[in-house]
């Protein structure tokens, strides 16, 4: 049976579609292609520890998987939870009428645990520009993905959540919406001040008129296509 | 340690640089756990051993190099003629641009870098301001060299030249406290807004731009650079008035 699963590849600082299609048929073998680097070869080693121990069964059948676009090379481990969750249902463990609203990103440890992945933020901004309905990655991730507007971010602790969101066996909430404001205390603390500096006249003077040539960025991000949810939870400085 | 403080006085970030800087350090992996938008201007600060692609970006398969981790924030290098010459130079278009673009045979990447350059130096390889002016031809010659490490068009896009003389110890070992950043920072807020007021058409005025081409080191680069910088004083004071001499101290020598 053929499935297809949606990723991520994270190029520079934009991200790009990737789909993982599963292909389980007669035959024994795990064929793994679309040019995945070392850390995504691994990964088989990965998905079928955190399977057996979760309890599932890892199929002992021939499994073809292509990462498309196959002429993009594949980087990282964050592509274990696409893949694990495409052979489950291709192996019919788990239904797939939902696998194409997602775009799914994460690593699986051993006991089938996800941990975080890089690059969460500007994957959001493209699952939300593609039309996904909603962002499944770890829950180290989903604060930063959150920032993206019209987006559900589901955060998962591990894989068996995903096995019970696809399943419909347990509701899951997208993330809440009620974020703390960054604490002011850990601000001051990286940001030194410069009250000691009183005899450094000189410098003072200077630095009382630092360069206000503007940071003028050449980079754009449509904020129409990628506002961040939450107001209320942003810092006063990034508030409209 | 007063490179350090420039972040905590440099205005807020907006919405849009906000997003920008959480994005670069998203896809680097330096952002916490759990952590959402960045409220705070980046501050990075390599040793001088630093390499080219470390500092601009590089290597097989690019990832932002520091001058893009401090995208709309501060990078300091500290100690400044020890850097590879080859790691300056790569900055030069950066500098200019306010982006970096990495070309490798299968794909074109640009990375922003938009960012404050702070740079601190000795005059000399001892350290003391009195090599550099030494009646003696060695001492003063090797206070040359050194400081012709650096190549007049970094030089030229760096847009101010601060001398910091020694504190006596009398001044240092004082109680009294200085001004908080907090304070600082509302005034560079709001000189920034007249900053921005000045200058939304972007447009010189043809006076100032005589006047500074009348100096012989001027460069293109610094003649367009000059009336910003020098307007700078006025702008923390919300005056109209035209630069003072102070202001004109801190310009390209």
């Amino acid at each position: 049976m053929l499935v297809k699963v949606y990723g991520g590849s994270v190029f520079g600082i934009s991200a790009t579609m990737v789909t993982v299609e599963v292909n389980i048929d007669k035959g024994v073998g795990y064929f793994l292609v679309g040019l995945p680097d070392n850390a995504v070869k691994e990964s088989c080693h990965r998905i079928h520890a955190a399977l057996v121990n979760l309890g599932c069964s890892f199929p002992g059948r021939k499994i073809t998987i292509n990462m498309a676009p196959a002429d993009m090379r594949k980087e990282g481990s964050a592509y274990d939870l696409p893949l694990a969750i495409g052979i489950l249902a291709a192996s019919g463990q788990l239904p797939q009428d939902a696998l194409s609203d997602y775009l799914i990103m994460g690593e699986l440890s051993l006991d089938g645990g996800l941990q975080p992945i890089k690059g969460a933020l500007p994957l959001a901004i493209q699952a939300r520009e593609e039309g996904f309905k909603g962002f499944i990655l770890p829950a180290q991730n989903a604060r930063e993905a959150a920032i993206v507007d019209d987006l559900a971010i589901y955060g998962l602790e591990n894989l068996s959540q995903a096995l019970d969101f696809f399943k419909g066996e347990k509701s899951q909430r997208p993330w809440s919406s009620k974020c703390e404001r960054p604490s002011t205390s850990s601000e001051t603390k990286t940001n030194p001040t410069s009250p000691m500096y009183a005899g450094k006249k000189t410098s003072n003077a200077a630095w009382r008129s630092p360069p206000q040539g503007g940071t003028t960025s050449y980079w754009w991000v449509p904020l129409e296509r990628a506002r961040p949810c939450w107001p209320s939870a942003w810092p006063p400085s990034c508030r409209p | 340690m007063l490179a350090k403080r420039l972040a905590s006085i440099l205005p807020p970030m907006s919405l849009q640089e906000a997003l920008e800087t959480t994005e670069i350090h998203s896809v680097c992996g330096r952002l916490k756990e759990n952590s959402g938008l960045m409220a705070t201007r980046p501050f990075r600060a390599p040793h001088h051993s630093i390499s080219d692609a470390a500092l601009v970006s590089g290597g097989s398969y690019p990832q932002p190099g520091e001058i893009s981790l401090a995208h709309n924030g501060v990078l300091f290098l500290d100690e400044l003629p020890e850097f590879k010459r080859g790691v300056l130079e790569a900055m030069r278009q950066p500098l200019e641009d306010r982006e970096v673009t990495i070309s490798r045979a299968k794909f074109t990447l640009t990375y922003p870098a938009s960012f404050t350059l702070v740079a601190a130096m000795n005059p000399s390889p001892s350290g003391y301001f009195e090599e550099a002016t030494s009646s003696r031809n060695g001492l003063r010659s090797a206070a040359r060299r050194y400081q012709n490490s650096l190549s007049g068009p970094l030089l030229d896009r760096i847009d101010m030249h601060i001398e910091v003389n020694p504190v006596a110890f009398e001044a240092l070992s004082q109680t009294r406290r200085g001004e908080p950043s907090a304070a600082i920072r509302k005034r560079v807020s709001a000189a920034c807004e007249c900053q921005a007021q000045r200058f939304k058409d972007r447009k010189t005025s043809t006076a100032m731009r005589r006047c500074n081409a009348a100096r012989p080191s001027s460069s293109a680069r610094s003649t367009e650079q000059e009336e910003p910088c020098s307007k700078t004083p006025c702008n923390a004071s919300h005056s109209p008035r035209e630069p003072t001499t102070e202001s004109s101290r801190w310009l390209v020598p």
